[in-house]
């Protein structure tokens, strides 16, 4: 062989995108299709196993299409395919076709932050009552435990996520607006809660790693202090907060 | 007293562990000597995964099988996949642990599959340094499984060669796919007597058999390994004069597509316990050496 391994394995990752490309070391053999059918098909599962309500909601031709075509555009950059799939949504929204579906990707978004959540890290969730036990706990590190996620979506649709849930098909999308959800594994089950803008900003006033007191300030700077207040409650209430930094509530 | 789940028995039988099939293992003791995880589907920071692959853990000793380390790319490994195999591995201390001479990784793109190098000096030097590096972090030796291939490449080395040589400079072991060995053989025009005559059978650590399918609309028909039906009569053939040879040797019996139920896998061992000598009368043994 006159080229270099680097070189040769640039020519059969062409090869790979050009099916109809001959590349004159390779030559035209029928088996490198199977190779090209083999990443094809396995990023379109892949994707097939991680958007399912997607799919369903698309229906199987359509779907398999527009991942057929995400998988040409995007390949995967690590091998833990749970993590592939980032920018379907994305991409999903960037689709004429789709410009009267919104919800379809409020269900994409949906599904890409619940198996984040599946697969974040454990954590002890922040107790309310241990919090009101310590000495000052405006001056607690806190944050959003990993297996959380704030997402904001374009219409209520967690009437037909839970329809989606139960394997129906068919079900209502609810108004239009500015959604806000949170996702929160307990158990081997991930919740999905719809929560007040309030909520949703001091989550991510949180996961910068202030204080727990700097974070109600912020909150309620942008909103009222007594829905920071609430809003802390609920995020407690949901079990989404844990200590961080090692701090420690006097039991 | 607790399992036993770090060492497995002489010439062990196992099957892969998918998702489906957890509670099912959990509720009861699946009569298999050893179970197989593909690495890169149980790299998970938490959550109910981890906590049944902790579970599976304290009932059945596991093999770690990396699809994704990518050990034939011409660039450096991905240290972080490195380090995230390192940590499964010493968290699971598995008996066996494997990857593939293959490759999928190229500049930050993961093609998702085990894609074929030519195997020359340039392409065993860098095996050899990836496998080098592997098997430091790991602290263990690792088992390098053939491919199945489906093209011709302009090898300068045959892949027997390669692997006897690969062994010879690393100290790693062979997972003897037989399944991949038979493909290629046939898909290639190869022979199989001589390829695993050419073999070093003393460093294979591990078989494995899988189905595959034979694809009639290719100009000349391939053999695709989808490992997605029982084995073929011809594997289970040379797994009966390979283990007869190698009978300590543990085998895994794979199945990645259309996942059939845990009994119909379990099916498909006691075929393999039927195949092996150790499950035979030594009779039938010795009228086929004969």
């Amino acid at each position: 062989m006159t080229i270099s391994l680097a070189d040769w394995q640039h020519r059969f990752a062409e090869a790979l995108h050009a099916p109809d490309a001959t590349d004159p070391d390779l030559g035209p053999q029928p088996g490198l299709d199977v190779y090209r059918n083999n990443v094809r098909k396995s990023l379109i599962e892949a994707l097939s196993s991680t958007f399912p309500h997607t799919r369903t909601l698309l229906g199987e031709r359509f779907f398999t299409a527009v991942a057929s075509d995400y998988v040409r555009r995007h390949l995967p950059d690590e091998p833990r395919l749970v993590h592939y799939g980032n920018h379907f949504a994305d991409m999903l929204d960037s689709l004429p076709t789709l410009a009267d579906y919104p919800y379809v990707i409020d269900i994409c978004r949906l599904e890409r932050a619940r198996l984040d959540v599946s697969h974040a890290a454990d954590a002890t969730p922040l107790d309310a009552e241990a919090l009101a036990r310590s000495p000052d706990p405006g001056a607690l590190a806190c944050s959003p435990c990993p297996a959380t996620r704030h997402l904001i979506g374009c219409h209520d649709v967690l009437g037909l996520w839970r329809a989606l849930e139960r394997g129906e098909a068919r079900a209502g999308v609810g108004a239009p607006g500015r959604w806000h959800w949170l996702l929160v594994r307990r158990g081997r089950n991930v919740d999905i809660q719809s929560v007040t803008p309030a909520c949703g900003a001091l989550y991510h006033a949180l996961a910068t790693r202030v204080t727990l007191g700097d974070a109600l300030t912020d909150c309620g700077r942008r909103h009222d202090p007594e829905e920071a207040g609430e809003a802390l409650g609920t995020l407690l209430g949901l079990g989404a907060l844990t200590l961080s930094r090692h701090e420690e509530v006097t039991p | 007293m607790p399992m036993d789940t770090t060492t497995l028995p002489t010439g062990a039988q196992g099957i892969g562990l998918k998702h489906r099939h957890v509670p099912e293992l959990l509720s009861r003791h699946a009569d298999v000597d050893f179970l197989e995880l593909h690495a890169e589907n149980h790299m998970s920071a938490g959550g109910p995964f981890r906590d049944d692959l902790a579970a599976i853990t304290e009932r059945y000793p596991l093999s770690v099988h990396g699809v994704g380390l990518s050990l034939g790319s011409a660039e450096p490994l991905d240290t972080a996949h490195l380090h995230r195999l390192v940590q499964l591995v010493d968290e699971l201390r598995p008996p066996l642990v494997s990857e593939h001479l293959a490759w999928s990784r190229l500049q930050g793109d993961v093609y998702n599959d085990l894609l074929p190098l030519p195997l020359t000096r340039e392409s065993l030097a860098v095996v050899t340094r990836h496998v080098d590096a592997t098997q430091q972090a790991l602290g263990r030796r690792l088992l390098v499984e053939n491919p199945s291939l489906y093209v011709h490449l302009d090898n300068t080395l045959g892949e027997a060669e390669f692997l006897a040589e690969l062994v010879e400079r690393t100290g790693c072991g062979l997972l003897l796919d037989i399944n991949n060995a038979y493909i290629s053989a046939q898909n290639l025009g190869r022979d199989l007597d001589a390829y695993l005559d050419a073999l070093p059978l003393s460093a294979v650590g591990e078989f494995h058999l899988a189905g595959h399918h034979l694809d009639t609309e290719a100009v000349p028909p391939l053999r695709i390994d989808d490992h997605g039906s029982p084995v073929c009569d011809a594997v289970w053939q040379r797994y009966a004069q390979l283990s007869r040879w190698l009978p300590n040797v543990p085998t895994l019996i794979e199945w990645d597509t259309r996942l059939p139920s845990l009994s119909r896998w379990l099916e498909e061992v006691d075929l393999a316990r039927h195949h092996h000598p150790a499950h035979r009368p030594l009779a039938t043994t010795m009228e086929e050496i004969s």
